[in-house]
């Protein structure tokens, strides 16, 4: 037979005696187990599954079609020009990133820094034409552009050199 | 001088040594390689732009550019590995600005072969089918003589692309400084609004959009300058408190979305410039920020929107009550179960960081793994301030990448490792998240931590951790906390293992 003692120390006497220490587990949540499915059952879900692939992938591939009607519609043939390069870029750049290495994310975001610095380029282009604050807006752009730059790809190098086997 | 032709092949060059760049990425080694590409297209695209057609003002540009390398030079030199996510926060300010002001340009060259045109008697834009007098083009060089050249809906175009630009760069640009001022702690990480909440935002977003009609119709070039001038103001304000109503915890989130906001401003760029290159590398760019914002909700198990709107995932009714209490462990006890144990996963949070723990987690593990143990890290999406941010920093404390693993490559090996060390995580190592549909954080995908045979938390004391939610992973059986400042705990378990 097990009890509940209580000490008395020093004249003070603890009574009633402390609870015990539950289990320490936090309440368990009842629950559900999922309903075995026969191979029959698996083989309806798999398909509609992919049924409603299919549906969403055309509605999707549908939408982008009529939108890029409508867009060469009203847009001028030398903004479809660029419009083509930009939508394969997006494509490309997909792509790529899926396939970058989770543990290199932090040099990816630096190094994608880095190359949106490329943005230099339009204040080059504008810095010998036009007025005086052109000219300032412009400087100011090439300033902190090459920061960037140079930031980037250098910081992505340092760290990139930390990544060492054993 | 080189001619067109040659600055359109080096942006091809560069577009492909970009690509090859971020494609390098896949894994550590040829990362190391494919950084050298991204430089050696930046320099290809910049020096052949900079010596193409019509450039000028090299007095002013030079100096510029040395400058700025410098700066650059200096600040990537400096940083500590701990401050990276408000360097890229910094950094992506300086895109942004830059596309205001190259927008903003754009604008004032439009204007400027407006009133020549107009001087001349010619009209402008031109009509369809008619070529200007060669004499106005000549008058202008570079992308003012591209300007004068395009057709009505051409000029119509250019000036969405300008808005484009100036919109999108200037909600980069404020939004990476207050992103940039939580994260160095120098703005307060709690969610803060004005009255009126996203009100405000979406008022300012309509008076934008109302403000860019006004620009496209009207003739006078005050008008249109103001308007747009007026359009960056509102860019800026949205910029500035969509930012702030988010909490510091969600700023991994942020930084990813303003990089990839960057890109886009200078993808809309490039269409005002019909510059392919900096389209190319703008599309690169903001569809990695997007993936990076994708991974990142997903690992949270946050709609993107329900992060950009503020706001904690759906709580609904209380918590699941905890029992139990937290039972605690001297530096001897986990060295003894340390002694013991075969396999050893440590699961790092941004914690450890804070406490500057990193080189005495290496240097425990270099111990026992010369004593044969095996010792991996487990490395949850969301550890740290920025995507990836805990492998910089072990692998800064000179942990080899290869025992750095991910949550699913591990989560399966936890129930037969002995020994779990937790430190200074909490969120990420929640069983909440799977047992507790009321949790906030319900259905976030987690570290199964407490599968394993004996978990330690190294932890300051005792209390909910940075995001305030209960952890019961503290209260299990098999879980003994290691109270103390992660540096100095870890500092006595490096002297009692030999």
């Amino acid at each position: 037979m097990i009890r509940g003692a209580t000490v008395a120390h020093a004249g003070e006497v603890t009574f009633p005696p402390p609870p015990p220490k539950v289990q320490a587990i936090a309440a368990q949540a009842p629950k559900e187990k999922p309903k075995e499915l026969t191979p029959e059952e698996k083989r309806q879900q798999e398909i509609e599954a992919f049924r409603k692939q299919t549906r969403n992938q055309v509605t999707m591939l549908g939408a982008g079609v009529a939108l890029m009607a409508l867009l060469g519609l009203v847009a001028p043939a030398s903004f479809m020009q660029h419009f083509i390069v930009f939508v394969l870029a997006c494509f490309v750049g997909f792509q790529v990133i899926w396939n970058v290495n989770h543990a290199l994310h932090t040099p990816l975001m630096a190094v994608t820094n880095a190359i949106s610095g490329i943005i230099v380029l339009g204040a080059v282009l504008q810095i010998g034409s036009g007025n005086w604050l052109v000219v300032v807006l412009a400087a100011i752009s090439v300033l902190i552009a090459t920061i960037n730059i140079v930031g980037g790809f250098l910081v992505t190098r340092r760290m990139l050199a930390m990544f060492q086997k054993s | 001088m080189v001619g067109e032709q040659f600055v359109t092949a080096a942006a091809i060059a560069a577009s492909v040594l970009f690509i090859l760049s971020l494609g390098g990425l896949s894994n550590q080694e040829n990362a190391k390689r494919a950084v050298w590409y991204g430089i050696a297209g930046m320099a290809l695209a910049v020096v052949f732009t900079a010596i193409g057609p019509g450039i000028g003002a090299y007095w002013l540009m030079i100096p510029m550019m040395i400058v700025g390398a410098v700066a650059g030079a200096y600040v990537a030199a400096k940083v500590e590995m701990t401050e990276m996510p408000q360097l890229v926060a910094a950094l992506h300010s300086f895109v942004g600005l830059a596309a205001v002001f190259v927008g903003i340009n754009a604008e004032m060259a439009r204007l400027r072969v407006a009133d020549a045109f107009a001087e001349a008697g010619a009209p402008f834009p031109n009509p369809e089918g008619v070529t200007p007098p060669a004499a106005l083009v000549e008058g202008f060089s570079a992308f003012a003589a591209k300007v004068a050249s395009k057709t009505g809906p051409e000029v119509v175009f250019l000036q969405i692309e300008v808005v484009l630009g100036v919109f999108i760069g200037a909600v980069t640009f404020t939004g990476s400084i207050i992103a940039f001022g939580k994260l160095a702690g120098k703005v307060d990480g709690k969610p803060k609004q004005l009255p009126g909440g996203h009100m405000l935002n979406a008022a300012a977003a309509a008076l934008s959009l109302l403000l860019a009609i006004v620009y496209l119709s009207t003739d006078s070039g005050t008008v249109s300058m103001l308007s747009l001038l007026a359009i960056a103001a509102l860019a800026f304000f949205i910029g500035y408190h969509l930012i702030m109503g988010i909490g510091g915890a969600d700023m991994p989130v942020v930084v990813s979305m303003l990089n990839s906001y960057s890109g886009w401003a200078a993808a809309a760029i490039g269409f005002t410039l019909s510059n392919d290159l900096l389209i190319v590398t703008g599309a690169l760019v903001g569809s990695s920020g997007a993936i990076l914002s994708y991974i990142m909700c997903q690992a949270m198990n946050r709609k993107f929107i329900n992060v950009i709107l503020g706001g904690f995932g759906g709580a609904q009714g209380p918590a699941a009550d905890i029992e139990g209490e937290q039972i605690a462990i001297d530096a001897e006890g986990v060295a003894a179960a340390l002694e013991e144990a075969d396999s050893v996963v440590i699961v790092p949070g941004y914690g450890m960081a804070v406490a500057q723990a990193q080189n005495a987690v290496s240097e425990l593990t270099k111990k026992l793994r010369a004593k044969g143990k095996e010792v991996r890290f487990a490395i949850h999406p969301v550890a740290g301030r920025l995507p990836g941010h805990m492998n910089v920093l072990l692998a800064e404390a000179k942990v080899p990448y290869d025992i750095v693993l991910e949550m699913e490559e591990i989560n399966d090996d936890l129930p037969e490792t002995d020994v779990v060390i937790v430190i200074g995580s909490n969120d990420i190592v929640n069983p909440a998240a799977q047992d507790d549909p009321n949790s906030p954080i319900a259905g976030m995908p987690v570290l199964e931590v407490w599968k394993a045979k004996n978990v330690f938390v190294s932890k300051r004391g005792q209390g909910a951790g940075y995001s305030g939610i209960e952890n019961p992973l503290f209260f299990k059986e098999n879980t003994r906390m290691f109270y103390g400042d992660a540096k100095e705990s870890l500092g006595k378990l490096l002297s009692l293992i030999e």
